[in-house]
This record gives C-alpha cells, sequence and structure tokens, in this order.
C-alpha cells in the first residue's frame, strides 16, 4: 500500500467514518440525519454485511467464508446463526440522552463497506450485496487495520475495537437460540459443538482434593 | 435524618453498611440497580443470558432489562465490566481474595521496597491493615481453594517452571498456591457428581464447582441465600445488613432501597467549609426525585460513578485529583491449547495462582467457550500472528480469529486461560471525567485510559508477567501458546478517589473521609491509594471499609473501635440465615 493510496483511504473513511464517531459517542442529541442513515443502511445489507464480518471472525463452510476465500469445515459463526444476535447487540448497545436504544448496526455497516470499498474498489460489484462480504480474507483484515488505524475513528475505537469480540462472545454461546422471553434455548447451541462444550450442569464431579493435602493456609 | 446513607450496595458499600448496622445506627443503602432477592429465577448458568455487553442480567444498566444499559464515555479503546445490582461487580467476581502486596503500604522496608509505586503508597502499615484483613476475612469467610483438575494442571506446571510454593496468606515472594477464595468449599455431595438430584443442599454444600461464579452463584440448589457457595456481598454481607438486629446485640436492620440512582450529594459550604447533608436519588423506574439527609454520607458507588457523582454535585475538587490516577491492573490474557485434555471448562472458575511482588499476579481462570472467544479478540495489538517482539515467548499475539480461533477452540478442555494483572502505576493522566454527552441522571462519566500511555514500570511489568504466564504454559506442555495484549479492561478498577499520605495528590485522608467534603466518606475500591501489587481488590477494598467503618463511628458517632476487641460473627451464622425469609430472601 503507497503513501498517497493510504492517505486517500484514511481521507475518504473518514468521511463516512464520522457519522458512525459521533454516533457512538453522543447520547445527547441523536441528529437526525444520523438516524436516516442508520435506517437507509437496510435491513439485508446490514445482513449481509455482519455475515460477512462473522465469517471473518469464526469462518465455517458457508457461502461468506467461502466469498473470503478462508473456508473451515464446520458450521462456524454464520452457520451458528450468530449474525442477527450480533446485530440485536449492536442496536441495543447504546441509547439517547433519554434513554432509548440507538441502532448502530446499520452505521457499522456503512463502515465496514466503506473501508471494503477503499481496500478493493472491484469490491463494489458481486453477487453478495455488501463490499465488505465480497472482500478476500487478507483484504479484511486489511480494511480492517485501516479502521484500527483512522485518526477520524479515534474517538469511537473504545466501542469498534469490541466488534471481533462481540462475534466471538456470541458465535460460541447460547445466543443464536436463546429465546430472550422465557430464558429456554431453541435447541443445541452450535457453538457448545463447535467447542466440545458440554453445556452447563449444578454441579461437576471434577473435585480433586487439596493442594499438597493442605486446607488451611498460615494467617501470615 | 439517617445516621448513614451508603451510596451503592457493592463491594465495599455493603461492608459499610453491615458494620455499622450491628454498631446499631439507622443506616440506609440507595442502589442505583436490581435487587436480585430471587437469584434462583432470575439467574442462569449460560453465558450470554448473564453476561451480554447489552442485554446480559450483570450490567451497568437498570433492572429493567427491556431498556438499555447506562452510558459511559471511553476515550479509548477499552471495555467496562462493571454491574450494577445489589451485589454490585461482586455478582459476577470470582471470589479471588488474596491480600495485597505488603510492598505498596507505608513504611514497607522490604529488598525489594523501590520495585513498587512508591509515590502513591498506603498511608498506614501493612501491620495496620491486617487485624482488617482477619476480620474480614471471617466475615466472608475466606477459604483455601480446593482444585479441580485445571488447577492441578497449572499447580504442578507452576512447580516446573521452577516457582516456590506459597502457604501463607502474606504474599512475600515470587510463588504459586491455591487462591484463598471468599468461597464455601465443598462439602457433602458438591464437587463430586453433576447430577442435580444429589446436589440439593444440604446433602450437597459449599461450591459444586459449576464454573459460573460469573453468571451470579445460586449454588447449591435450596441452600438459604447466606449459605450459598459464593461469597458475593448479595450472599455474605447484605444479609447480614438486613438483619443486623438479629445476629448482633444492639443491632439495627439496615434500610435497602433499590432503583434508586444517586444524582447529587446534597452539600452546604460556610467559609471554605463543605459539609455533606445528604443525597437525592431517581427512581429510575418512575422517574421521581426523593432526597433524605444524614448524619454521614458514604461513596460507594465504585470507580467511574462516584467521579460522576462528585463532579456533578459541584463539589471541591481543588487539587484536580478527583477521578484521577484511576488503576485497572493493565490485564492481558494467554491462551494455551494443551496436548491433553484439563477439564477447562469445568470445575472451580478460578482457584489458583502465582504472585510476583513487585509485578503483579497470573491466574488461570474457567475457559468457557464464549468467553474464552470473546477474550481471545481483544486485542489492542491487530491481529495475530503480530509482531515478534511483543509475542513476549508466546506463539502469536493479538487478535485470534479466523481459522486459528476455530482451531484453538476445538476442544475447549485443552484451553489454559491465564489473566495477567499487573502492579500498575496511579497515572496523572489516567482519569474518570464528566464527558460531553447526558443521560436521565446528568452528564455522564467519561474514562480516559489509554492503553498505549501506561508508565515504563506498568509496561515492563506486563511483560514480565507474560513471560512466567508463557513459560508456566509451557510447563503445562502447551502445544500452542497466544498472547491477546488485550486493550484496557476495567474489571479491577482502583484509586479513582484515591486515599492518600499527601493532601496535594489524594482525595481522601488516611481515615477514608474526603479532604474537601466533612462527613463524606469513601469506601470502595476508588478509595484504594494504589493498585494494591496486582493482586485482586476486593478483600483490601472489604478490609479497608471495614476500618472506615470504625472511623466514622468513632468520629461522628462517639462509639468505640471494635476489630480488635470483638470476633466477627461469620455472615453464615444460623441468625442470619433464620431471619432472611422475613425479607423475602
Amino acid at each position: 500500500m503507497g503513501h498517497d493510496r493510504g492517505l486517500t483511504r484514511r481521507l475518504l473513511l473518514s468521511r463516512s467514518a464520522a457519522a458512525v464517531v459521533v454516533a457512538l459517542l453522543s447520547p445527547v442529541d441523536w441528529p437526525e440525519v444520523l438516524l436516516r442513515d442508520a435506517s437507509a443502511a437496510g435491513d439485508d445489507l446490514v445482513r449481509d454485511t455482519v455475515n460477512g464480518l462473522v465469517a471473518f471472525i469464526v469462518p465455517g463452510d458457508d457461502v461468506y467464508s467461502r466469498a473470503q476465500g478462508v473456508v473451515v469445515a464446520g458450521p462456524g459463526g454464520v452457520g451458528a446463526g450468530a449474525t442477527p444476535a450480533v446485530i440485536e447487540v449492536l442496536d441495543f448497545f447504546a441509547s439517547d440522552a433519554q434513554g432509548r436504544p440507538v441502532p448502530l448496526s446499520g452505521m457499522v455497516a456503512t463502515l465496514l463497506n466503506s473501508a471494503a470499498q477503499r481496500v478493493n474498489p472491484k469490491a463494489s460489484r458481486g453477487a453478495l450485496l455488501s463490499a465488505f462480504a465480497r472482500l478476500s480474507f487478507a483484504e479484511k483484515l486489511e480494511a480492517y487495520h485501516d479502521i484500527d488505524v483512522d485518526p477520524a475513528l479515534a474517538a469511537a475505537q473504545g466501542q469498534l475495537a469490541l466488534l471481533p469480540t462481540v462475534v466471538g462472545l456470541i458465535t460460541y454461546s447460547e445466543a443464536p437460540v436463546l429465546d430472550r422471553a422465557t430464558g429456554r434455548l431453541r435447541r443445541a447451541p452450535v457453538g457448545w459443538r463447535m467447542s466440545g462444550y458440554g453445556g452447563p450442569a449444578d454441579g461437576r464431579a471434577e473435585l480433586r482434593g487439596y493442594y499438597r493435602g493442605r486446607k488451611q493456609a498460615n494467617g501470615r | 435524618m439517617r445516621d448513614v446513607i451508603v451510596v451503592g450496595a457493592g463491594g465495599g458499600g455493603a461492608v459499610v453498611a453491615k458494620e455499622l448496622a450491628a454498631r446499631g445506627l439507622d443506616v440506609m443503602v440507595l442502589e442505583a440497580g436490581a435487587r436480585f432477592a430471587h437469584a434462583r429465577k432470575e439467574w442462569s448458568h449460560l453465558e450470554d443470558r448473564a453476561n451480554d455487553l447489552a442485554f446480559g442480567y450483570f450490567r451497568f444498566g437498570p433492572a429493567d432489562l427491556k431498556k438499555p444499559r447506562w452510558q459511559r464515555e471511553l476515550a479509548h479503546a477499552g471495555l467496562i465490566l462493571q454491574v450494577a445490582g445489589v451485589g454490585g461487580t461482586t455478582l459476577h467476581y470470582w471470589g479471588n481474595c488474596p491480600r495485597a502486596m505488603p510492598g505498596v503500604f507505608r513504611g514497607y522496608r522490604g529488598r525489594d521496597r523501590a520495585a513498587y509505586d512508591r509515590r502513591h503508597e498506603f498511608p498506614f502499615s501493612y501491620a495496620e491493615l491486617v487485624p482488617y484483613y482477619e476480620w474480614t476475612e471471617a466475615t466472608l469467610p475466606v477459604q483455601t481453594a480446593a482444585m479441580g483438575t485445571k488447577e492441578q494442571a497449572f499447580l504442578e506446571a507452576a512447580a516446573r517452571a521452577g516457582l516456590h510454593y506459597q502457604t501463607s496468606k502474606d504474599i512475600t515472594r515470587d510463588a504459586f498456591r491455591p487462591q484463598e477464595n471468599a468461597i464455601l468449599q465443598p462439602g457433602g455431595t458438591a464437587g463430586r457428581t453433576a447430577d442435580p438430584h444429589r446436589l440439593r443442599y444440604p446433602q450437597a454444600r459449599g461450591c459444586t464447582f459449576c464454573g459460573f461464579c460469573q453468571q451470579g452463584c445460586f449454588e447449591p440448589l435450596g441452600a438459604p441465600r447466606n449459605l450459598v457457595a459464593k461469597r458475593s456481598v448479595d450472599n455474605s454481607y447484605v444479609p447480614m445488613a438486613l438483619t443486623a438486629d438479629q445476629w448482633h446485640r444492639g443491632g439495627r436492620k439496615a434500610t435497602l432501597i433499590t432503583n434508586a440512582f444517586v444524582t447529587r450529594i446534597d452539600a452546604d459550604t460556610a467559609g471554605n467549609r463543605t459539609t455533606a447533608r445528604g443525597v437525592t436519588w431517581r427512581d429510575v423506574s418512575s422517574s421521581a426525585e426523593r432526597s433524605e439527609r444524614a448524619k454521614v454520607v458514604v461513596l460507594a458507588g465504585g470507580c467511574i460513578e462516584n467521579p460522576r457523582l462528585w463532579l456533578n454535585s459541584g463539589l471541591p475538587n481543588p487539587n484536580g485529583w478527583v477521578g484521577r490516577g484511576i488503576t485497572n491492573h493493565s490485564p492481558d490474557v494467554v491462551l494455551a491449547v494443551l496436548r491433553g485434555p484439563i477439564g477447562a471448562s469445568q470445575g472451580p472458575a478460578s482457584a489458583s495462582r502465582a504472585d510476583f511482588p513487585g509485578h503483579g499476579s497470573v491466574q488461570p481462570f474457567i475457559s468457557t467457550p464464549s468467553f474464552t472467544a470473546g477474550a481471545a479478540a481483544l486485542s489492542q495489538a491487530g491481529f495475530a500472528p503480530g509482531s515478534p517482539s511483543a509475542r513476549l515467548g508466546a506463539d502469536t499475539v493479538g487478535r485470534l480469529i479466523g481459522p486459528a480461533l476455530v482451531d484453538a477452540l476445538r476442544d475447549v478442555d485443552r484451553v489454559l486461560t491465564l489473566v495477567v494483572i499487573t502492579d500498575d502505576d496511579v497515572q496523572t493522566n489516567n482519569i474518570v471525567n464528566i464527558g460531553t454527552s447526558s443521560d436521565p441522571c446528568g452528564p455522564v462519566a467519561r474514562v480516559d485510559l489509554d492503553g498505549h500511555k501506561r508508565s515504563a514500570r506498568t509496561q515492563r511489568n506486563r511483560a514480565f508477567l507474560i513471560r512466567h504466564a508463557v513459560r508456566i504454559a509451557r510447563a503445562a506442555g502447551a502445544k500452542s501458546v497466544h498472547r491477546v495484549d488485550a486493550i484496557p479492561v476495567l474489571l479491577h478498577i482502583h484509586s479513582s478517589m484515591r486515599m492518600g499520605i499527601r493532601a496535594h495528590d489524594s482525595v481522601l485522608q488516611p481515615t477514608g473521609e474526603a479532604r474537601f467534603v466533612h462527613r463524606l466518606f469513601i469506601a470502595d475500591n476508588s478509595a484504594l491509594p494504589n493498585s494494591l501489587g496486582g493482586p485482586n481488590p476486593t478483600l483490601t477494598t472489604q478490609a479497608l471499609a471495614t476500618r472506615t467503618a470504625e472511623h466514622i463511628f468513632q468520629r461522628y458517632f462517639g462509639g468505640d473501635p471494635w476489630v480488635r476487641h470483638e470476633s466477627p460473627t461469620p455472615s453464615t451464622d444460623a441468625h442470619v440465615s433464620r431471619a432472611l425469609p422475613a425479607h423475602g430472601l
């Protein structure tokens, strides 16, 4: 990546990123234009973009993993059904001055797709809706790196840095199959199967005694 | 008018409430979050349901989970893991109760004296705090932890790595040991079966080795609230405060009000003297505003909300140290994939550790899949494999994602997860202030803690500990070792309203009373003078809060100190158990 191209990329990225920065950090007055941006992203585009993100963090053998050229045998995050749960979290993570939830998924999608177009302008066309979802795995790394270091996003890094963590947390948890109203699981979580996890229990037959038989530390 | 109002029913506030209620004072506790009176019904062992960053019942947010969490501003990448509700952040802690490093106290004369943050030491000696440690350890109570398979693996690996075995509560040299935990250890069938029918109290007593400390403890099933295994204050100090008339002669039960977000410390100013007179709070459910007066106000709302409340109340801050000097142990995580299973997703959440005086601590914790995957990606160092110089002996560093993450987690029971908790410096550039945005309770807090701008000593300590963690992981037979280089995680948070020797760089006098506001005390982690040398902070905060309670009783109520003259009643006392049903517990 040449210096000029990098500089231009950052500047262009900054334009779309500014909305995200303000949105993430200003629960006081949500400008209407930002709320319009959020809804304008559209459900299908948001879902497609987040699918691209989920496949990037936890690849499987789904279409989004194949599109990035890095496939892992098994369901991965997309197959685990993580995408709707990630979108739910993004749309309930922030609130405005009146304590109302503010949808962030649309703006995150805008940010990722904007970064994708800077990394690979050809990514604007293809079978998948989202430019980010159309990137190769290596290009996704580059796009995310741009987001990491973009000075225009410095004030939002606190939240943006959490995105891969949110995907990991959700994919390997029960969130994709949890009925939040009842607290019950609709089926066995795929993430548990992917990690060989047996699920929770009220106790385990794991007691191995006390180290060197000592049950009490000295007071001093 | 109340005798004492305590703001916050977490790890520190509940201690002051219990101790002063036992002395017969009229104590009122205000808690912004949920009551959690019916833990078995309200909680779950499911990871996301408890700890989801937006929807989890353990969050900094209102009791009504249909409403979003409360907001904070972060100036840099970071993650705040605090819990609102009765019990505060002890609700999801692992019960680890090490004492602080003796080296962080005034008068320390050890050969490694220069290794600590000497400019911000405790304003009194370690020996002075020991009786308060002993009192708190007996009250909770704190017990030596039994092992599961992963603890056995860690302890044996630490021995193979050449560390000493420590048998004392006091930390004197680089050494490993089982944790001293505020957890009732397994009795009866606990730890010996996974059959829920055999895990009911009293057939099972104490910790059942379920491994879900982070989701809130309600085991063993059917136990009275004060006999639940983990001694988070909702199970220990709060029940004692609410029943103080039943277990202590002359005691008076405390009043607890939840969904009460304190928005102002009410104070009078006469000349140069400002005096706290009470508080005003907002009922989170109804939005109604209420006030109450008190002879003494105790702040225990946590390291982030205390400065916010102080500044939003317009209280004096002449030296600029309100919110300044926050420490967080600069934590990091090392993930090691072992050649065989060690039951990493089962058994106690955290029951072994290694301590390194002058540097900090390393401790393994349970590797449940969601938490492990989330931690693996929580990096400030870009994506793995990362720079060789940043690996510090590990094979890779950075966000662990993609095929590498899937591969590492293929068998979660082989993943040894080690957390590094650093003796980090009090730095003037790390500060909690008021942000640019507001919520219904006023301007929100802004946390400015830059993980890339830690002091040279903090960075050296962190690197030292990571190298040791990697060494222990290799000794455990690791196939691969990954270092996360975590963004600042604010889980152990301290010293944002620090107690100190000097008036120019502290908010509190050595008694716990504010320097610039009379009759206002602070009694949670924010009062700690420093980061304790690395050990987990709750026990020290609780010992210090006990000491602060004595000062309040002596100075403003004409009472006598008790810790050196009486024996503590344990929170498991039968009088407490018998009195709890009357309180809906």
